[in-house]
């Protein structure tokens, strides 16, 4: 992950824990605290749909191995009896796992980015549409989202990745991490893009049940 | 309250250390765990005096596990007419937390080691003396947690409270009863494998029927692959019934030294657990399933052949060798005699593996012991009769002798994998002329049964059986077991499964999501 993503995709995560009275920070208090992860499988294929992607197309590590079928298989929760004699999860799930999830996250959220950049756009349409200010030296028309497409964007995100309509807290955390790449990325709208759909993606509420 | 590092230091092995060994008042060595070990000794010492005079009487209990539950009938700890060893003992004989306080307090000035009688007969006093006791300093005493079914030895264990508050109502989320929203979205991911989708969720919010649209939703996942289909979550359910290991099967995926095929067990597990069948049938079915990957998903064919049938269909590396009134669902599958009898004449293994992986009951843990009258016999010379292995060895060696004509790999008078009457008779040079003499008559929970045939219908019908089912289905679901506050619910899908569930798991899950456990966040 591009430091500055991994940086803004922070902050905005702390954010949504320490509210004081959004409804991000009103964790209800349940006797059982009976909170599950989902296993790799379910997760990717949450994501896979969420973001209009083949479960294969998520992410391959080297390009080989599929992330969450093979390289990751064990640390998000699957078995593997035959050949590792690994019957059941994990009890505790190891450190790498963050990583891991991560690592489909970025892969899975920048393909869809490519993929809306090149057309039809799926998810990011309102921010990669070309600014009024002319191309970019590259030649390419360099998006310049706009509040409401940001809004927009970071709607169909939560939507698409969390099965409900974003609360306005939320709208204002995904929207100002805009503001903290604009200063240091040299493409905030991809940066932003890519970084919203992590932090979604990667959020407690996509993880757990 | 003892620090248990300093517990541990005091607790030398009874083994490693011969001066710390005695003989009981009944001849029967036991172990001296330190100052303030001594419940341990007389646990330990008491358990084994029952698991090793039952040649006198059948009826003979490991005593004090039973003893417990008779002062704390309604405890959650003894459900199963017994509380665990851990109740008092880290690794028995070493005392944990409560078990060093209710040593303190039992029979004080009385010699130790106990007699059976003064522990006994001291064993109530003691327990009711440590009950306002906090024994692990976690702000709960002792009977509130034997109670409250968390262990009164262990810190991070506290029982659940009964009272409920529900501190943010109209948040979306019903933490005091049972919530059909976020019980909907655990059964698309418990059993579809995917979360709901926001038109999935909003229709079901708008139903007018939510508990009719909820089972319609388990029944619609049920039928997915990733439920019932190859390598899908039923599947995986078996692993550690079957225990596979690749490098050593036969037919698809084969591995370098092909023996058996363990796919012909995992198809079967599945199938027995689909489409309402008889849960049972994993321990009596005579049939055998083949699972095929198709386009449409994974599709089950039962299949019923001879051995030499199958031999020629399927070829020597695969095919099932017991004859068809021989068996008794996966016990005697091929893949199963192979991994666990192997080369053995009394098949110990595969009796306990049996008895774990389908009865809950795991005898290196001292579980399910009901030791047999005269046993053990030691035919194979093994030492079994040593008290320290007697214990255990009164039941498991009767449990095994039913398993003993049924051939693993080879070494008896048996065709490799199927069943010779005279089996043992190829096991003389080995383990002497007596292995010969071993019954295939032996006992599980102390009823005596003629054959394996019949051991599998007495284990199938058992309470053991239906409760260690619906137990891997609780934790699949939840990743753990019961806990104290939900162990109605658990023993009623338990007894519901042998009644009301018709033996279906199906309908036993029907149930299932429809407890608080399961549907109140």
């Amino acid at each position: 992950m591009r430091p500055e993503i991994c940086a803004a995709a922070a902050l905005l995560l702390v954010a949504c824990k320490t509210d004081d009275k959004g409804p991000t920070s009103v964790a209800d208090v349940s006797q059982k605290a009976r909170v599950l992860p989902k296993t790799g499988k379910v997760w990717g294929r949450d994501l896979a749909l969420g973001l209009a992607l083949a479960e294969h197309e998520l992410c391959r590590e080297l390009d080989t191995l599929d992330c969450l079928s093979e390289a990751h298989r064990i640390t998000l929760g699957g078995v593997e009896p035959a050949r590792l004699g690994i019957d059941e999860p994990l009890e505790i799930t190891p450190v790498s796992a963050p990583i891991a999830v991560d690592r489909v996250a970025l892969s899975a959220c920048s393909l869809r980015y490519e993929r809306d950049l090149a057309g039809p756009a799926v998810v990011f349409g309102p921010v990669l549409e070309p600014s009024e200010s002319g191309p970019t030296p590259s030649g390419r028309f360099a998006p310049d989202p706009s509040a409401t497409a940001r809004a927009e964007v970071s709607t169909q995100l939560v939507e698409r990745l969390l099965a409900r309509a974003p609360n306005a807290d939320e709208l204002a955390a995904l929207e100002s991490l805009y503001t903290d790449l604009e200063a240091i990325s040299d493409d905030p709208s991809r940066d932003w893009c890519v970084g919203a759909c992590m932090v979604v993606a990667t959020s407690t509420e996509a993880l757990f049940y | 309250m003892a620090d248990p590092s300093e517990l541990e230091r005091q607790a030398p092995s009874p083994v490693a250390d011969g001066a710390l060994q005695r003989r009981s008042p009944l001849g029967h060595r036991v172990a001296l765990v330190g100052g303030t070990g001594l419940l341990g000794t007389a646990v330990v010492g008491l358990s084994m005096l029952a698991a090793s005079t039952v040649g006198q009487t059948s009826e003979a209990q490991p005593p004090a596990p039973t003893a417990f539950c008779g002062v704390y009938p309604e405890a959650p700890a003894c459900e199963g007419g017994q509380s665990d060893c851990s109740t008092c003992h880290t690794t028995p004989p070493s005392l944990n937390l409560y078990g060093v306080d209710l040593a303190a307090a039992l029979a004080p000035g009385q010699e130790r080691p106990l007699h059976e009688d003064i522990f006994l007969e001291g064993l109530e006093p003691a327990l009711r003396a440590v009950e306002g006791l906090d024994s692990d300093g976690d702000g709960f005493i002792n009977i509130e947690e034997i109670e409250g079914g968390s262990s009164p030895s262990d810190g991070s264990s506290t029982p659940t409270p009964t009272a409920c508050v529900d501190r943010n109502a109209g948040d979306g989320y019903d933490v005091c009863g049972y919530d059909y929203g976020y019980a909907f979205k655990k059964v698309m991911i418990d059993f579809c494998g995917r979360s709901p989708n926001r038109l999935e969720r909003e229709t079901f919010a708008g139903s007018a029927n939510k508990a009719g649209a909820l089972h319609d939703q388990l029944d619609a996942c049920l039928d997915t692959e990733y439920w019932r289909g190859f390598d899908g979550k039923v599947w995986n359910l078996a692993n550690r019934k079957v225990g596979p290991q690749q490098a050593v099967k036969s037919g698809r995926d084969a591995g370098e030294i092909p023996l058996a095929d363990y796919d012909d067990d995992y198809a079967f597990f599945v199938w027995t657990q689909l489409d309402g069948r008889d849960a049972r049938l994993v321990l009596t079915g005579t049939t055998f399933v083949e699972a095929t990957r198709t386009v449409d998903g994974t599709v089950y064919t039962e299949w019923d052949r001879t051995p030499r049938e199958d031999g020629d269909l399927r070829g020597g590396d695969r095919y099932q060798a017991v004859a068809p009134e021989r068996r008794a669902g996966m016990l005697t599958h091929r893949w199963f005699l192979m991994s666990n009898t192997m080369f053995t004449g009394i098949p110990r293994t595969t009796a306990a593996q049996a008895y774990r992986a389908y009865l809950g009951y795991d005898i290196s843990k001292l579980e399910g012991l009901h030791p047999v009258a005269d046993e053990p016999v030691d035919y194979d010379g093994k030492g079994v009769q040593e008290p320290g292995c007697a214990a255990c060895h009164s039941t498991l060696d009767p449990l095994s002798y039913p398993f003993s004509r049924y051939e693993g790999i080879g070494g008896g008078n048996a065709p490799s994998y199927g069943y010779g009457e005279n089996r043992l008779d190829g096991f003389v040079d080995v383990d002497g002329p007596f292995v010969a003499e071993a019954p295939e008559q032996g006992y599980i929970f102390g009823e005596p049964v003629a054959d394996l045939v019949e051991w599998a219908e007495v284990a199938a019908n058992s309470e053991a059986f239906r409760r260690a089912t619906v137990l891997d289905y609780w934790r699949l679901l939840f990743r753990e077991g019961p806990r104290a506050n939900e162990r109605g619910e658990f023993n009623d899908l338990v007894a519901a499964l042998g009644t009301d569930h018709g033996w279906s798991i199906e309908a036993m899950l029907h149930d299932l999501i429809d407890t608080e456990a399961y549907g109140a966040p």
